[in-house]
């Protein structure tokens, strides 16, 4: 029984005449659930499962490997501060001490008003524009504290 | 180096059987493989033959080259995850994983030299590099991969000098325990629930270091066949709940035996020690390693057996005779009631007559103790009324059972080609038996067609064609099949319309069953059917003639263990139908009665309703395992022993014979049933009655073979734990039994096993007519038995709670979708006045327009009094069952 | 040489930062080459390829004709992925690529479906580059409505080409090309046993095609102006200009288009101008981060892959990342040690526990809580930084265990010494000395463990 999903059937079937194998559909219909709701919840991963024919084991065995699919809610804006090298030579531990100490934003945490959640994450190519972070679905590179502000300010 | 391997595969169970080529497997012989495809390459400096599409492992197998692994396993599916299988191969860039390479012509492979020695080591420091070291107090120390391997291609340091990795431990499954830290994650255990346990519920989550195996929301393994993956573990992650901390394997006795719980008959092996049972596990191997179960071998046994089979260990065992004395029932010598009841039967066929007297005998009776006690009935006491046949839905129901197993010819001994099931719900009726069939589908390239009006749904996912039609239609489908596959063009038109099929399905359907080199027909018996099943035995008997005897086997699938040994010794009455009994009594007409094993008598109904009834016959000799309200009512208690406690043989629906050994002392004054008819005839003062083990065996030999020409081995059976003198035991076919050392072949020509014929003539079929009127919103309400049901000795084990699935109710998604119901709802369903609770489960099993209710069978809702099909509405609550596990943690890492 | 002088296909539409629609592709001649492709024979197509001596951008070098003709083409259907998960730290070129030049891409798809005789193509993009799925999925309709893809394309009958956008979930194992098939399945992003090679049985068991999207970027160009044009750009086996990403610590990191025989030196010094804060320069790390590492006397070869093989590294992905003096470079191996334990798919043994086995020695070495005895560990598991040497490289399934221990090697190799000094003193040498803030932004003398997990 749909509930997340149950407005998207049609959209479901347009996804499912794209691929010759149904299972296909399964990353995109975890976008689907995480842009809808911010992120993929058990009950989630049960419709999903229902969608696909598989069992809930197996979407969680695909959300789980997946680093993008949050499996707790995030805030409204939800930080991707990338942490490899190129970036992490050019300032990323200063940005995360920058959110925490001005902003209250710390890693792996949601903070109190629900607006932000921050977690530092693996390489999201942007490394020629070090320091670099996706804001929701939007990258910010070159960032200095002037810019951060400006991103912050801009977050509903 | 080189270690001895499992027994090898006899030649000639392969090739020469036209067993294809498996994805993964033990390697068959060579023998019959055509010169074309076979190549040749150099194997640690030796050149041998191998099968072009070989994997190195199937080749290092058949040479007995050990090659060490985890991943790979011959029942699954190939992982190539462990990397500790890595050989050299001359010219290969990089090492080679032997269990997915294929050999290639002059191939030059070495499994010991450095560098391959190299990577095993380095491997084994991978796999050890968070491996805790507990093994301690770890439940597979003396059976572990793990060990064995580090002590043979390991290092005896370690350079890891940082915190080991932790994972929380999960506690949803009942019976098995999940230690995640000592997971090597070769995945077996995941791949066993996926392809053979045939639902996805165990994965792999999380990822890379960090990944783990488990259940969605921590849910138990909820599969009949789980408790496979504790042998299938390499290491002591999953370990059996039951039998943590109690034994170590060498400490323990191994009796190979097999299972009572139903009649597929798997080999089991009874792990004892002071007369204790400690598990029972699938046979181990004990020419390989002595405590090693599973490796490499392909038997599998589910959950009842492995873990049910303590039943006598109840608190409700009873360990003493008693008579009567004063109005109370009296702890006394076995002898004194031997003649107490002797007197008592005397008695009563002195003043009656015998057939005033009933025997009723349990089908969990080997064939010895059978032919003890027909001798009792027929030589002794005179009485015609010797039956087994109770449970069954009518009489009708009971001789269409006897018939069924009297024409009963099939097996899978030479891997059918095309596989028709009708009806049956075989996964819970004869579990093992539907691990072979989809074992047979999946891997082996077997067509698998299911007609009927119920289908397994675990066989539905491997079906090449399923087709359902109404209850109480399928005989005449079967029919119409018999005709059309004849040539009958009008039977074609008249089966595209009862099926709801097109005529081009259908014509695919008869050139699919023609084409069959080797085909077999299974049939699943069960309990609602009724007056349907006298219609759908015979035909499904003239089905398989009209196919062609030579080519096609017909299989019919009973629970009841020794059905087929009792129904070949004729334990059916020739006075009262099982029907007739109660009513007997109550009226008078039946003044003693001997019950061999109450379980015959609880399938009249719950203790509460059967005891008062038996409480009015004058004599009343019970010989149980349990002092239940039913051995309150009797006037002469005979304690009976058990499983383990007992040596004689069964037959299972293939009519292969299988030994049950005596793996530990009776309880108290326990007799088997041979021993109490024996002493009956003695104190009647008849020597009719054979009095030992051997003389029912050679008697059994006689009766069965009596063209057999090899020797009687008679009591070398007891007590021979070695699996070279099984001499009758046969385990399933070699498609899952090829590691063993005997050649069952030849007892088989020999006419040893209850294997029927096809009658000569067609059989008559009876007019089924069962129509139901299911109304704008009913539903044909069908169940069957399931070995997982409650019953008068599976209650008894410790654990029978834990083993029993909730009631489901099963029914087709698209139907469930229209009444608007969710899976694991709660639903209501009205019987006429009668209601009973059940959540739903959807199901690709269950016909369009039926529901399928799990068995409960005793004390819990009691279908069969409903005595066929009915019609019930279903009403929707607002209710769902409990998730049972907890809510999913994303990071299961401390 | 100054950057002004060279020569640009790919990039002046990335440098004036706007993404190219159809209309405007069209009126400079878009979809010309698609439709001459259209007249030409698929052996005609994948011989003009193979003469360019195009090789796969995304890392491994691995010659595209030579790919393209190993398709099996006596199965169908067969298939065409494009890898478009770029994540090797340091690279960031095929994102601009396909944020600004949507249409270039996808006539490079059309040509290549067409040559390889495919019907239906996915692009398979990393979970991270929404915007660039956004543009491709719009540049993709506006092809379907103009007639360029979907059935008959550009009129003539029987043509037919379907792509798909599909994007990834944060995998960096997904761009390992069987990987990336498990993970367009469905399921985890697992690389598959090989063989059988993709191009045998890849996508659904189906032949399949997997180029990374700078590859295929270049076919259109290729197909238009002739093998010889792009052997204009030539250093021993390597040809045609290439999109090198430059990042960390040069004044003016960002993605240059380049021909192979620019050397490394050139590249930091004068076309991105240097050292920032006219630092020292420490060391390179010159074809992504799987890579061997460069001292700055290794750095005067062209950026070939033989030129920067002959130095003892690799060319991969071409992305240059440069460290200046003030970087530790155990500390840099740890966060690139914590990476490659974090993207491991954890299916096989050796990359499982040796990736995370490798970052607890070289943290606990940063850390300094390191002994001599772990260095040798290390040293033993990881090799000498070559293929096949220690414990894991070459007994994986898949490359990603190679590019985990490759570094490890090369850092050990390269700077023993700094290794040691951490062991010896207890600490690390660099912790007062932090200052990687890009051109003083974020002056923090606060020191940030380098994980908050």
């Amino acid at each position: 029984m749909l509930n997340i999903l149950k407005d998207e059937t049609e959209r479901i079937e347009r996804l499912f005449e794209k691929y010759p194998s149904r299972r296909s559909a399964m990353l995109p219909l975890l976008w689907m659930v995480q842009e809808k709701t911010g992120w993929v919840s058990q009950e989630a991963m049960e419709e999903v499962a229902e969608i696909l024919a598989v069992t809930p084991a197996e979407v969680y065995e695909v959300v789980s490997f997946y680093t993008m699919f949050q499996q707790r809610p995030t805030g409204k804006t939800h930080i991707a501060l990338c942490d490899t090298l190129a970036c992490a030579i050019c300032g990323t531990h200063e940005i995360a001490a920058y959110l925490e100490e001005k902003y209250g934003i710390e890693v792996k945490k949601v903070t109190k008003d629900g607006r932000f959640s921050l977690e530092l994450v693996e390489c999201i190519g942007a490394c020629s524009m070090a320091p670099a972070l996706l804001a929701n679905e939007d990258l910010h590179g070159n960032l200095t504290p002037e810019s951060l502000d400006q991103l912050i300010a801009s977050c509903p | 180096m080189t270690r001895p391997l499992p027994a090898q595969p006899a030649a000639g169970t392969g090739a020469t059987s036209g067993y294809p080529q498996r994805a993964a497997g033990i390697a068959n012989a060579l023998d019959g493989v055509p010169e074309s495809e076979i190549l040749t390459v150099t194997l640690n400096g030796k050149t041998v033959k191998a099968r072009k599409g070989e994997t190195i492992m199937e080749v290092c197998h058949r040479e007995n080259v050990f090659v060490p692994h985890y991943c790979w396993h011959p029942a699954l599916s190939i992982a190539g995850n462990c990397r500790l299988c890595l050989v050299d191969v001359e010219k290969a860039p990089k090492p080679q994983i032997a269990c997915q390479t294929q050999v290639a012509p002059n191939m030059v492979i070495n499994t010991e030299n450095a560098k391959a020695k190299e990577n095993q080591q380095w491997m084994m420091e991978f796999l050890l590099v968070n491996h805790p070291l507990d093994c301690p107090i770890c439940d597979r120390g003396g059976e572990c991969q793990l060990q064995r391997y580090s002590m043979e291609y390991g290092t005896t340091h370690t350079r890891m000098a940082d915190q080991k990795r932790k994972f929380i431990k999960p506690q949803a499954d009942p019976l098995i325990d999940i230690e995640r830290n000592r997971c090597i994650m070769c995945t077996r255990c995941v791949r066993f629930t996926d392809e053979i346990g045939g639902e996805h519920v165990m994965g792999v989550f999380d990822r890379g270091n960090g990944n783990y195996i488990g259940t969605f929301g921590q849910g138990p393994v909820s599969n009949i066949f789980s408790g496979n993956v504790i042998d299938l573990c390499p290491v002591g992650c999953l370990t059996n709940k039951k039998y943590r901390f109690k034994a170590r394997p060498w400490e323990l006795k191994q009796t190979q035996s097999t299972c009572d719980h139903c009649a597929s008959g798997c080999k089991v092996t009874s792990w004892t020690r002071n007369e204790k049972l400690y598990r029972c596990t699938p046979p181990s191997r004990k020419n390989h390693d002595s405590f090693t179960i599973n490796e490499d071998t392909e038997e599998f046994i589910c959950n009842q057996g492995r873990f049910a089979s303590d039943y006598g260990f109840s608190a409700a065992r009873l360990d003493e005779a008693k008579i009567i004395i004063a109005d109370r029932l009296t702890p006394t010598s076995f002898q004194n009631a031997l003649d107490r009841a002797a007197k008592d039967l005397q008695a009563v066929v002195a003043a009656h007559g015998p057939s005033s007297v009933a025997i009723t005998v349990s089908p969990r009776t080997t064939n010895e103790e059978a032919l003890a006690i027909r001798a009792l009935a027929n030589s002794v006491l005179k009485t015609p009324n010797l039956e087994w046949r109770y449970g069954f839905a009518s009489d009708a129901a009971a001789d269409a059972v006897s018939l069924a197993l009297k024409h009963a010819t099939g097996s899978f001994e030479q891997f059918p080609d095309v596989i028709v099931v009708v009806n049956g719900q075989l996964e819970q009726q004869v579990p093992v038996t539907a691990m072979l069939i989809q074992e047979h589908a999946r891997r082996h390239g077997s067509k698998l067609v299911l007609l009927g009006h119920h289908h397994s749904a675990y066989l539905a996912a491997h079906a090449t064609k399923q087709f359902y039609n109404q209850p109480g239609r399928t005989s005449v489908v079967v029919e119409a099949l018999a005709k059309a596959v004849a040539g009958d063009e009008a039977s074609k038109g008249e089966l595209s319309t009862i099926l709801n099929q097109t005529d081009a399905e259908v014509s695919a359907l008869i050139a699919l069953l023609q084409s069959a080199e080797r085909g077999l027909v299974v049939e699943g018996l069960m309990d609602f059917e009724g007056a349907m099943i006298a219609a759908e035995v015979p035909a499904t008997i003239n089905f398989t003639k009209a196919l062609g005897a030579e080519k096609w086997g017909y299989l019919p699938c009973v629970t009841q263990r020794n059905a087929v040994g009792l129904c070949r010794l004729g334990v059916e009455s020739k006075g009262l139908k099982p029907s007739e009994l109660l009513p007997a009594i109550k009226s008078g007409k039946i003044k003693a009665l001997v019950a061999f094993g109450a379980d015959s008598l609880t399938a009249f109904g719950d203790y509460a309703s059967v005891a008062p009834v038996l409480d009015q016959l004058p004599v009343f000799v019970i010989a149980d395992y349990f002092d239940t309200p039913l051995t309150r009512v009797a006037t002469t208690v005979f304690p009976l022993t058990t499983n383990l406690e007992r040596t004689g043989t069964f037959a299972d629906i293939e009519g292969n014979l299988a030994l049950l050994n005596q793996s530990v002392e009776p309880q108290g004054d326990s007799r088997s049933a041979l021993e109490i008819a024996a002493g009956l005839g003695k104190s009647l003062g008849s020597d009719a009655v054979p009095a030992t083990l051997e003389s029912a065996w050679a008697a059994f030999r006689k009766e069965v073979a009596p063209a057999s020409t090899l020797p009687i081995r008679g009591l070398e059976l007891e007590g021979s734990t070695n699996s070279a003198d099984f001499v009758v035991v046969d385990n399933k076919s070699q498609a899952r039994n090829r590691s063993t050392s005997y050649n069952p072949g030849s007892y088989r020509k020999d006419g040893l096993n209850l294997r029927g014929t096809l009658p000569s003539e067609a059989l008559a079929v009876p007019h089924a007519s069962v129509e139901l009127e299911t109304g704008e919103k009913g539903f044909v309400l069908l169940w069957g038995p399931s070995v997982l049901s409650k019953g008068h000795v599976e209650n008894q084990s410790p654990i029978a709670e834990t083993l029993l699935p909730k009631p489901f109710l099963e029914i087709q998604p698209q139907d469930a979708l229209e009444m608007g119901l969710e899976k694991d709802q709660f639903v209501i369903l009205h019987i006429g006045d009668r209601r009973a609770k059940a959540a739903i489960k959807y199901s690709r099993g269950t016909a369009p327009g039926c529901v399928y209710l799990t068995s409960g069978g005793y004390g819990a809702f009691d279908a069969a009094s409903l005595g066929g099909p009915a019609v019930v509405t279903l009403e929707p609550l607002n209710e769902k069952a409990p998730n049972q596990g907890e809510t999913l943690v994303p990071q299961e890492q401390h | 040489m100054s950057i002004t002088e060279l020569e640009r296909v790919l990039l002046p539409n990335i440098e004036k930062n706007e993404t190219e629609w159809l209309s405007a592709y069209k009126a400079q001649g878009g979809y010309e080459v698609a439709r001459k492709a259209l007249g030409m024979t698929c052996e005609e197509m994948i011989q003009i390829v193979k003469d360019s001596g195009l090789r796969g951008r995304g890392g491994a070098g691995f010659p595209t004709g030579m790919k393209w003709s190993f398709l099996n083409k006596k199965d169908s259907p067969r298939y065409l992925c494009i890898n478009a998960d770029e994540s090797e730290p340091g690279t960031c070129k095929d994102r601009p690529l396909m944020e600004q030049r949507p249409h270039t891409l996808l006539e490079g798809i059309i040509c290549s479906c067409l040559a390889l005789e495919v019907q239906s193509a996915y692009i398979y993009i990393r979970g991270e580059y929404y915007k660039a799925a956004k543009i491709l999925n719009k540049a993709i309709e506006e092809a379907y409505e103009a007639g360029f893809l979907g059935e008959n394309i550009f009129g003539v009958q029987g043509k037919k080409v379907d792509i798909v956008v599909h994007r990834g979930g944060g995998a960096y194992v997904c761009g390992e090309e069987t990987a990336l098939l498990t993970s367009l399945e469905g399921y985890r992003g697992y690389p598959k046993l090989k063989p059988p090679f993709p191009a045998v049985a890849g996508l659904y068991g189906k032949p399949t095609i997997i180029n990374n999207v700078e590859t295929i970027i270049n076919i259109p160009f290729i197909l238009k102006n002739g093998a010889e044009w792009f052997k204009k750009w030539v250093h021993e086996k390597t040809t045609g200009l290439r999109l090198y990403s430059v990042s960390g610590h040069v004044k003016r990191p960002g993605v240059y288009e380049l021909p192979p025989t620019v050397t490394l030196k050139q590249l930091i010094f004068d076309i991105c101008g240097g050292i920032r804060n006219d630092h020292e320069l420490k060391w390179v790390i010159p074809g992504g981060s799987s890579v061997p590492w460069l001292l700055p006397h290794q750095i005067d070869v062209p950026l070939s892959h033989e030129g920067v093989a002959a130095a003892g590294s690799m060319l991969g992905s071409s992305a240059v990342m440069v460290m200046d003096h003030t970087v530790c470079p155990v500390w840099a191996l740890a966060n690139l040690s914590h990476f490659y334990q974090h993207e491991s798919c954890g299916q096989c043994t050796p990359c499982r526990e040796g990736t995370a086995w490798m970052f607890k020695i070289v943290q606990r070495i940063e850390d300094g809580h390191g002994t001599m005895a772990d260095l040798d560990a290390l040293y033993s598991i990881a090799g000498e930084g070559k293929p096949g040497s220690g414990m894991i490289s070459g007994k994986s399934i898949c490359a990603l265990g190679d590019a985990a221990a490759w570094p490890v090697g090369s850092a050990i190799a390269q700077f023993r010494n700094e290794f040691e000094e951490h062991v010896r003193l207890g600490y690390c040498p660099y912790k007062n000395k932090r200052y990687w803030m890009a051109n003083g932004r974020f002056v923090n003398e606060q020191f940030h463990p380098h994980k908050h997990h």
